[in-house]
């Protein structure tokens, strides 16, 4: 092979492509147009020595790929995380792919600080004037943020989208905070240490957000918003924010009605007290999300949003002393929506985790933590509950609910209410081993291993299936293989319990499935509670299910 | 109950397929052409995918009768996340584990045929291939030849001598 290229009667000249088309069927049933051929199909790869006048080898079968098969294979193989090292390894193949690849700008269109300098700049040389996807996480980095900005500063005209992932408020976003960026679609800045926040920062020099801008991510940088006007945006993700006020984020949402996605999080609260009026319509918002902001905005931001089509609702509010005064009234614009998005729930999970309590019903998610002790907490989440039986609908009552009681002892009479008014077929007691109390749910065990004449249902929470707990340590809990064995007695013996004439009937159901472990954060977490211990359980529970620490045990008795 | 309607494909090497329609309208082209035209008897010519690739690209198409048709992307950048996609089904790995030719005839008559979705297969699973590999290796599963000059080879070198995982 001499090197030079002999393209022959049909090849383009300049890139050696295959120009023939092929004639359409001439002998084509009558009533069916000519064929559609597509173009990439007939357009392919070739290689000049393969087709060239004197070859009398076929192609190789790589090659009969047209040039945009080729190079959405290209597109698929490349790494995004090491982009160029890819690209180069490709044109090093064979003399087609150097002349596809180099010739085609948007295969490297992804810049990021995970390569080294010589590779960013390859890419920004080769990529022209594509559209480029600029990606920097200062932790992976092998490039500092100063140099990578001062290297992808003069291309701003093009970028489609820059993420950045960094360690310190002070990270230079020089052309961003002076220049427009015309093209670009997402923006996501994010501070990861984010209790550190240096002085404000103006984006755009000031002006309006381009109009593609569609995604943006802020988080734990002092940006300014008000300028903004985002009025294309489909997603708005901000996190701890040091200055956003209410007034600015209702602003926001008004200059953008085709929000898909809202969250809020960790938004430092600033006394902002004035009362923005007035609907905010978002038409298309599907997820609304807001999480530990101040209970004033998110007053303001629930009772303004009109969200018909939401798909997503989640709400995590600190210091909330009673939701159903205070929250809950804001969330009747939403209210139509919540009906919507539970109505299609098929779990509910009440969970309890020290003073934080809620309630997630599917895609709706109703969270509180309260300053309150955790037994008046029960009796908030009683409140809260009820509430949302009276919005929603009574259906509520009859999906399998799972109960989960995380690190906080929990009242029998508590859980017996939940058990008249929620279907709840699973059960979780989880608390941290070495925590205080010791063992936090000695009320409860007890009272779930006999009837009583406390239980207005005869026995606690009687529809249980799947129990999960962690309660294993100190060589194993024997509170538990007690509760096991007595439950699952009962309910062979007697599966209509009635404790007297006035108790309803209720059908006490087995465990089919008990998930233990030791669940603990020190390194012994996997720790097992001792053969002794696993063998008294599998004995008691007859013919369900056991797993330890998500392993399932052998179902044989011992 | 009556049966379901059908249509007549006609392979380059004029195999004739009876397939249901619902089968042949996963691909976009045949869709298309029932609907310009308007049902009928008449075999639907492929010029362009012999009989053995058909009767593979219909036994996919076969088994994902069901399946939600992909949308016209309006949106660009659902084409860039489906590109970037690598995981492909056990029953799609397992269909695809064909030789080398027919894995590319696959993928042509996908593209000619308007089956993203096959194509994605296809494309997914030439881009795993090579994934990881050097580009000696590279052409050693392709049979391609290192058309490079030495001076060539030695000028590409040189061009990206800092780049030092090739």
């Amino acid at each position: 092979m001499d090197g030079t290229i002999d393209n022959g009667p049909h090849l383009d000249p300049e890139t050696g492509t295959n120009l023939l088309t092929t004639e359409p069927s001439s002998n084509k049933p009558y009533g069916w147009p000519d064929s559609p051929i597509s173009k990439g199909y007939l357009t392919r790869m070739t290689c000049p020595d393969d087709l060239g006048p004197h070859s009398t080898t076929p192609p190789l079968a790589v090659q009969r790929l047209s040039e945009d098969l080729f190079i959405d294979i290209v597109q698929r193989y490349v790494d995004p995380r090491l982009p160029i090292r890819d690209l180069i390894r490709l044109i090093l193949v064979c003399r087609q792919w150097r002349r596809t690849i180099e010739g085609t700008p948007s295969l490297w269109c992804h810049i990021t600080g995970n390569e080294t300098l010589p590779y960013l700049r390859k890419g920004l040389q080769m990529s022209k004037q594509s559209h480029l996807d600029v990606y920097y996480h200062e932790m992976t980095s092998w490039i500092g943020a100063q140099v990578f900005l001062e290297e992808i500063g003069p291309h701003i005209a093009h970028w489609k989208s820059l993420v950045a992932v960094f360690t310190t408020a002070n990270f230079p976003l020089a052309e961003l905070e002076i220049k427009s960026a015309p093209v670009l679609e997402r923006l996501h800045l994010v501070n990861k240490y984010w209790r550190r926040w240096g002085a404000p920062i103006t984006l755009f020099g000031g002006a309006p957000a381009p109009p593609t801008l569609k995604d943006v991510r802020i988080t734990g940088l002092p940006i300014t918003l008000r300028p903004l006007r985002m009025v294309e945006m489909r997603r708005f993700k901000l996190g701890a924010h040091p200055s956003a006020t209410t007034t600015v984020i209702t602003r926001v949402l008004r200059d953008s009605p085709n929000l898909h996605w809202i969250e809020l999080s960790n938004i430092k609260d600033q006394n902002d007290l004035t009362l923005t009026e007035g609907t905010i319509r978002l038409p298309f918002l599907k997820h609304l999300r807001i999480f530990a902001i101040p209970q004033p905005m998110a007053l303001q931001i629930l009772s303004n949003v009109s969200a018909p089509s939401l798909h997503e609702l989640r709400l995590r509010l600190s210091n909330t002393e009673n939701p159903r005064t205070t929250i809950l009234p804001a969330l009747t614009p939403l209210i139509p929506a919540m009906r919507s998005i539970a109505s299609g729930a098929l779990t509910t999970d009440l969970n309890f985790n020290g003073p934080l309590y809620g309630i997630r019903i599917g895609e709706l998610g109703l969270c509180f933590r309260s300053n309150v002790t955790n037994s008046d907490a029960g009796e908030l989440a009683k409140d809260l509950f009820d509430w949302l039986v009276s919005q929603l609908g009574g259906h509520l009552m009859d999906i399998p609910a799972t109960l989960s009681l995380e690190n906080c002892p929990a009242s029998p009479l508590y859980a017996d209410w939940l058990g008249t008014r929620v279907n709840v077929t699973k059960l979780r007691l989880w608390h941290e081993p070495l925590s205080i109390p010791r063992h936090p749910f000695n009320g409860v065990l007890p009272s779930l291993s006999k009837p009583n004449a406390s239980s207005s249902t005869g026995w606690l929470l009687p529809h249980v299936e799947i129990f999960e707990t962690n309660l294993t340590w100190d060589g194993g809990n024997w509170d538990l293989v007690d509760m096991i064995g007595a439950r699952r007695s009962a309910a062979t013996c007697n599966s209509h319990w009635q404790l007297d004439e006035q108790t309803p009937t209720v059908s006490l159901k087995c465990f089919r499935e008990i998930q233990l472990s030791y669940g603990g954060k020190e390194p012994n977490r996997d720790q097992h509670p001792g053969i002794e211990f696993m063998r008294a359980v599998q004995n008691a529970a007859g013919d369900a299910n056991i797993y330890w620490s998500g392993v399932k045990l052998r179902n044989d008795r011992m | 109950m009556s049966a379901a309607p059908q249509v007549t494909l006609e392979s380059s090497d004029g195999e004739k397929f009876k397939v249901d329609k619902e089968v042949a309208e996963r691909s976009v082209l045949i869709k298309n052409m029932i609907e310009d035209v308007g049902e009928s008897d008449n075999p639907i010519p492929l010029p362009n995918v012999n009989a053995s690739v058909l009767k593979k690209v219909l036994e996919y198409c076969e088994h994902h009768r069901g399946d939600p048709l992909p949308a016209a992307d309006a949106d660009p950048s659902n084409d860039d996340n489906r590109k970037r996609a690598t995981e492909i089904s056990d029953w799609d790995q397992k269909f695809i584990q064909v030789d080398q030719e027919m894995l590319f005839e696959i993928i042509l008559a996908a593209n000619y045929m308007d089956i993203k979705p096959l194509l994605d297969v296809g494309c997914k699973t030439v881009a795993n291939m090579i994934k990881g590999k050097t580009p000696e290796e590279i052409r050693k599963l392709f049979n391609i030849v290192n058309d490079f000059t030495p001076e060539e080879e030695a000028q590409i070198k040189k061009e990206n001598e800092w780049a030092e995982d090739r």
